[in-house]
């Protein structure tokens, strides 16, 4: 896999868990509710909302739980794994990132009418590397698919006897 | 005897080894078929056999049977296609959501819960009550550590003299709910050093967290004291027909916009008081949700029990804020800075 698309996903994922990081850590030091003198982009309206948990979860830990994952299945080790187990293993995860950003973003606009740019960074970067999983699986797939060898032939003759 | 005959009969021997060899080969020919072309491989005699034998003339894989035409035509999509496919479904999906949320109206306008707020005079009574809450209940509740954040204190910061005097000043927004439950509190201190006039009741925004919470506005209020000056301003009014519909209200001071940006992460949040530049408060001391579903004046009414959340909010904050005041006018009034809940207090916050 090309070099470039390695290190673009790498990179990527760790600027997704930095962020991670700094949200669960304000999560847990305690966001000040204020007003945002900013209009709609209001980060303490975002990250102190009823939305801000699911499942008695914060969404800051479950996105800092996505990244861990996500930089370990974009180790330069994963991408040069002839499993394809790590393959589907990535791309699936990606689709379950892209399927919360989804989620989060309604959440935004519909239920908290207010938007935290660091939510949006975070959304981003995981758009981001959905893209590139999905693009790059393919060249991925036919990397890692077993080669014919002989006697894969569905048609097969004896040799002939003179 | 001649050599003629003796020549004769071993010739004629010889042939008849010969003639031995030669009907052996035949006898072998015969036997594997008699027709004598076996190796050439035609459909004749011994033949070339295959696995999964085959009507002759058959072409390899006759027998497998033909893919659907459809599923061929989704085979001659590239790869590439389908990628680009689900990524732009992502990214209309995303387009969608955004402009829908930006046309789409949510709340009903004409649902009383929904209807934009009212500002009116304040009620005489009410701003008398709230300068006329009893030392006992002061020192009931204390500090209200229970209910109440305790103030950002700070050090080895320039006095802050505004009109000759120790000043403070306040930065709100009329739809912040967090606005709306800190200025309580700070009516309540401010009015033990001066009095206020011109407040206005009114609620903070019905499309916010906290939505209408009961509170007043500074909006073309004045603040007089001989103890202390006091500038409050209101930069944005309210939400007038749904979320992030308010509009700019009173232009901040200079000084007010340098406190502001200087003391509250670049002046981008409300609330913002800033006493002295002794005691700071960026949010709000209390949680609004106390005072929700209250009129002012029921509001009012409760501050005479200490035991009551909504009191030991209020005036505990406002306790809070009394001692920063002391500290920056020589604890006077006496008669305020004496009592004991406010000589706590500035122990608690480490006032000199």
């Amino acid at each position: 896999m090309s070099s470039v698309v390695v290190g673009a996903a790498l990179a990527l994922s760790a600027v997704g868990l930095g962020i991670a990081t700094y949200l669960t850590v304000d999560h847990y030091t305690g966001t000040l509710p204020v007003c945002s003198a900013s209009g709609v982009v209001d980060c303490a309206k975002v990250t102190t909302s009823p939305q801000s948990v699911v499942l008695g979860i914060p969404v800051a830990v479950l996105g800092l739980a996505y990244f861990v994952v996500m930089t370990a299945l974009n180790l330069p080790a994963a991408w040069r794994s002839e499993r394809m187990a790590v393959g589907w293993a990535r791309l699936l995860w990606s689709l379950v990132g892209m399927g919360m950003v989804l989620y989060l973003l309604s959440a935004e606009l519909f239920a908290i009418k207010a938007i935290c740019l660091w939510c949006t960074g975070v959304h981003v970067v995981t758009f981001a590397l959905f893209v590139l999983v999905l693009a790059s699986f393919p060249a991925l797939a036919a990397r890692n698919a077993p080669a014919r060898g002989a006697g894969d032939e569905d048609d097969e003759e004896l040799p002939s006897i003179r | 005897m001649s050599s003629a005959s003796g020549g004769s009969s071993r010739g004629g021997a010889n042939r008849q080894g010969g003639t031995a060899r030669t009907s052996g080969r035949a006898d072998f020919r015969r036997a594997s078929g008699g027709s004598g072309r076996v190796a050439d491989g035609t459909a004749s005699g011994v033949q070339n056999q295959k696995l999964g034998a085959r009507a002759p003339g058959t072409a390899a894989g006759a027998n497998r049977p033909r893919p659907p035409a459809s599923r061929g035509l989704l085979r001659r999509i590239p790869t590439g296609a389908y990628i680009a496919g689900v990524i732009g479904i992502v990214v209309v999906v995303v387009i969608v959501m955004v402009a829908v949320s930006l046309t789409g109206g949510s709340s009903n306008p004409t649902s009383p819960s929904n209807q934009a707020p009212v500002a009116f005079p304040a009620k005489p009574a009410d701003v008398a009550a709230l300068a006329a809450i009893p030392t006992s209940v002061w020192d009931a509740v204390g500090t209200g550590s229970s209910v109440v954040a305790a103030p950002t204190i700070l050090k080895g910061q320039p006095p802050l003299v505004i009109d000759g005097k120790p000043g403070a000043v306040f930065v709100g927004g009329e739809f912040c709910p967090y606005c709306a439950a800190e200025r309580w509190s700070i009516i309540v201190a401010f009015s033990r050093f001066g009095t206020f006039s011109g407040l206005q009741e009114t609620t903070s925004s019905p499309w916010d967290v906290d939505p209408s919470t009961p509170t007043f506005s500074f909006h073309g209020a004045s603040y007089t004291s001989q103890y202390v000056t006091f500038k409050p301003v209101e930069v944005e009014g309210n939400d007038t027909r749904g979320p992030d519909t308010r509009g700019p209200l009173d232009q901040p001071s200079a000084l007010q916009t340098q406190l502001w940006q200087k003391y509250d992460n670049g002046g981008n949040s409300f609330p913002f008081l800033d006493i002295g530049n002794v005691l700071v408060v960026t949010s709000p001391s209390y949680d609004p949700a106390l005072l929700a579903g209250l009129t002012q004046s029921e509001v009012v009414a409760k501050l005479a029990n200490p035991n009551d959340q909504v009191t030991q909010a209020i005036v505990g904050a406002a306790n809070d804020l009394t001692a920063a005041l002391c500290s920056l006018t020589g604890q006077q009034p006496a008669s305020v800075c004496s009592v004991h809940a406010i000589v706590q207090a500035a122990a608690a916050l480490h006032l000199g």
